[in-house]
């Protein structure tokens, strides 16, 4: 009786921030190097939402400073709408608080945590408070803040407050001092670049230990903001349910479920009840515990449309992807697809895949995975995550490329899933869970897009063989003219223009026919040009036809420029009344690319 | 069939070309290079055609026959001819027309 006594009085409750103290791997804090990649990646996360909720292009500044051996001050800024002063602390300074907690549709942040366990992990090392500079308006100043955790009472700690000036008309800073270090700079760079790739429309500068690294926007259109949609009956569980009912007891059953539940009208909401045995006017209040299990089984075997994916979801789109995949990874081939929104467990959730190829990529190493969830890189875990176990899946020899589990060559793969409820393998948000409907939309995705990439792949071989075999014939065409030269008895012709016209080079010749100088450029590339043709000559040419954009004498020479726009396979001519030698340049497409010939010599 | 075989197609082609053209040339000037070169361009032509027969109908021999092909052509190339063309035009000239002596009749230079 003693010992239980004695035992009873050392049971107490345990707050979260102590819970997260104590399990802060959970968060992703297991390590001082993962330590800091977490702290920037929460609070640019933070700053994207704040931007996307409020419309405007992210510009966001991360900052890593030494302060001395181990101690590391990570900075970052952004140009959101700020934060009302009473709301900072409780926002930075508490676990569990935030806006978006109750909400389903697509956010980077959901439960309120990463942030404040950054600064619960900073003040565990080094006791430092956390800087938090916020500014809302032009017109206010901005006020400042250094607060910490009470981890006992998870409540936020403010050690000062002030109004100061800052540069920035709105937006939010945060500032955290923690023991770390910079061995994974490059991961962290790497981070910062995958988030640009699948957040287009954002700048993020980072200034690592003095290194300045700029990832520039692809787009300068802010990107919708998803709004809030009504949970879904077969996304829905007993627990939730019930607290629900609680809530509104008021209500009669029917319109409890046509308020409270995304696409559910009246005829649905009768057929609910009706399969449940329960009349549509019963007060909710009136719900027995065996009527409550009724009403679920009811509402989930109910044939009810996919929750409304275009108003809750916000995918990047296929344009986007590629243009942010070749500013980052300039490839040789890139393809995107956004899959048609799926369903799981009532969570509304859309795939989008985009295959790269060629490049600056290494032609030895395995593919590189991109795997992103509502638009934020995971970069831990790859093996657990059921993007890395898809794309293993997938039989990528009959793409035609080479495959040992995962596929290899100068390849990149990126996978991103946005839902209203990611199914993370943990708290920390490495992997995503083996869930099979979003497996299913990975794999027809990336299957769709591997066709597209054989038949890119197929084209250019076709093409390789072809630029072979003209090599080979331009390999021959001198010896040829040699040997042609020989049986006529003349010296061999200038086959400049046939090899140019072979291998689809732009040729531009010059000569004089009864005292007239003729021009003629052709371009046998397959892509159209704009030229500067440059003519230096004593003629004055004031007859030319067409007339120059730029003439000119200098010494005994005049200088003529035109410029031309020479779509594929297209010719231009100029001609003027002249002596006859003079010589010609192009300029606007590369020395190898371009057969300058004078026929006069 | 690679495209080696349009290769040895454009030298058998080339080999007759200048097989008749050396004949024409000798009825037209009735010199001995052009003699020698009609004769041994017999020789030379035919074995461009079993060159061009074994790139053709013989299975992974194609590289076998081109060989023969060029070296038919190599063959009639180093056949010492004199030089005829004075004021002639490169077709003309191409296609074998001498104006140096048209007394076909007489049977001499």
């Amino acid at each position: 009786m003693e010992i239980a006594e004695e035992l009873a009085r050392k049971q107490r409750s345990i707050s979260v921030a102590e819970f997260f103290e104590k399990n802060k791997h959970l968060l992703g804090f297991d390590s001082p190097t993962r330590g800091i990649i977490t702290t920037v990646k929460e609070a640019v996360d933070n700053a994207l939402d704040a931007c996307e909720e409020a419309g405007v292009l992210p510009d966001i500044f991360v900052q890593v400073r030494k302060i001395s051996d181990d101690v590391f001050r990570i900075g970052v800024e952004d140009n959101g709408p700020g934060i009302v002063p009473e709301q900072i602390p409780p926002v930075f300074g508490k676990l569990l608080y935030g806006s978006r907690f109750h909400q389903i549709k697509q956010s980077r942040g959901q439960q309120g945590i990463g942030i404040s366990a950054a600064i619960l992990y900073a003040q565990l090392t080094t006791g430092m408070p956390a800087v938090i500079i916020s500014r809302t308006d032009a017109r206010k100043k901005a006020h400042r803040f250094e607060l910490m955790i009470k981890t006992e009472a998870n409540e936020p700690d403010v050690r000062s407050r002030q109004q100061v000036d800052w540069d920035r008309p709105h937006g939010t800073r945060v500032e955290i001092e923690f023991k770390s270090t910079l061995a994974a700079k490059k991961r962290l760079l790497e981070y910062l670049r995958y988030t640009s790739v699948v957040n287009p429309h954002a700048r993020i500068t980072a200034d690592i230990d003095g290194e300045i690294s700029t990832f520039e926007r692809v787009s300068a259109e802010a990107i919708p903001c998803p709004k809030a949609i009504q949970p879904h009956p077969h996304g829905i569980e007993l627990g939730t349910l019930k607290r629900m009912l609680s809530a509104q007891e008021s209500m009669t059953l029917e319109v409890f479920l046509v308020e409270n539940f995304s696409r559910v009208g009246k005829q649905v909401a009768r057929e609910i009840c009706e399969k449940a045995r329960l009349s549509g006017e019963q007060k909710i209040s009136m719900l027995q515990p065996a009527d409550q299990k009724r009403l679920l089984s009811a509402m989930q075997s109910v044939q009810i449309p996919a929750p409304p994916a275009s108003v809750c979801l916000s995918p990047i789109g296929e344009d986007l992807i590629r243009r942010s995949m070749d500013k980052e990874f300039s490839l040789d081939f890139v393809a995107a697809r956004t899959r048609p929104s799926s369903v799981y467990s009532g969570h509304p959730f859309v795939v989008e895949a985009a295959i790269g190829y060629g490049g600056k990529l290494n032609a030895d190493d395995k593919a590189l995975i991109l795997r992103f969830a509502n638009r934020v890189p995971l970069l831990y875990q790859p093996g657990a995550c059921a993007i890395t176990n898809t794309i293993a899946g997938v039989n990528w020899k009959l793409y035609n490329i080479s495959q040992q589990t995962l596929p290899a060559g100068p390849i990149i793969i990126l996978v991103h899933v946005a839902s209203t409820n990611v199914p993370f393998t943990s708290e920390s948000k490495d992997a995503i869970a083996s869930i099979p409907e979003i497996e299913r939309e990975i794999g027809l995705g990336l299957k769709d897009l591997g066709r597209e990439l054989k038949l890119f792949l197929s084209r250019r071989d076709k093409k390789r063989v072809a630029d072979d075999r003209a090599r080979a014939i331009c390999a021959v065409i001198p010896e040829i003219a040699i040997k042609v030269g020989e049986i006529v008895e003349k010296p061999a012709p200038d086959t400049q223009a046939i090899e140019g016209k072979i291998m689809r080079k732009v040729i531009a010749k010059r000569r004089t026919v009864n005292g007239t100088v003729q021009i003629e450029v052709n371009n046998y590339t397959s892509q159209p040009l704009s030229l500067k043709i440059y003519d230096f000559s004593p003629d004055a040419a004031t007859d030319a036809l067409p007339k120059p954009a730029f003439s000119e004498k200098s010494g005994d020479e005049y200088t003529r420029v035109w410029n031309c726009e020479l779509a594929a396979g297209g010719t231009w001519t100029a001609r003027y009344g002249g002596r006859g030698p003079g010589h010609l340049d192009l300029q606007g497409i590369e020395e190898k690319q371009k057969v300058v010939m004078d026929l006069d010599v | 069939m690679s495209y080696l075989i349009y290769i040895a197609e454009f030298g058998l082609i080339a080999i007759f070309f200048l097989w008749f053209r050396d004949i024409r040339l000798f009825l037209t000037t009735r010199l001995p290079g052009y003699r020698k070169a009609a004769y041994q361009g017999v020789l030379f032509t035919a074995l461009a055609s079993l060159g061009f027969s074994i790139a053709l109908y013989g299975a992974d021999a194609e590289i076998i026959g081109l060989g023969l092909i060029l070296a038919g052509l190599y063959l009639q190339g180093r056949i010492q001819k004199e030089k005829i063309f004075t004021d002639e035009s490169t077709m003309e000239r191409f296609f074998g027309s001498c104006r140096c002596n048209k007394d076909k009749d007489s049977g001499k230079k």
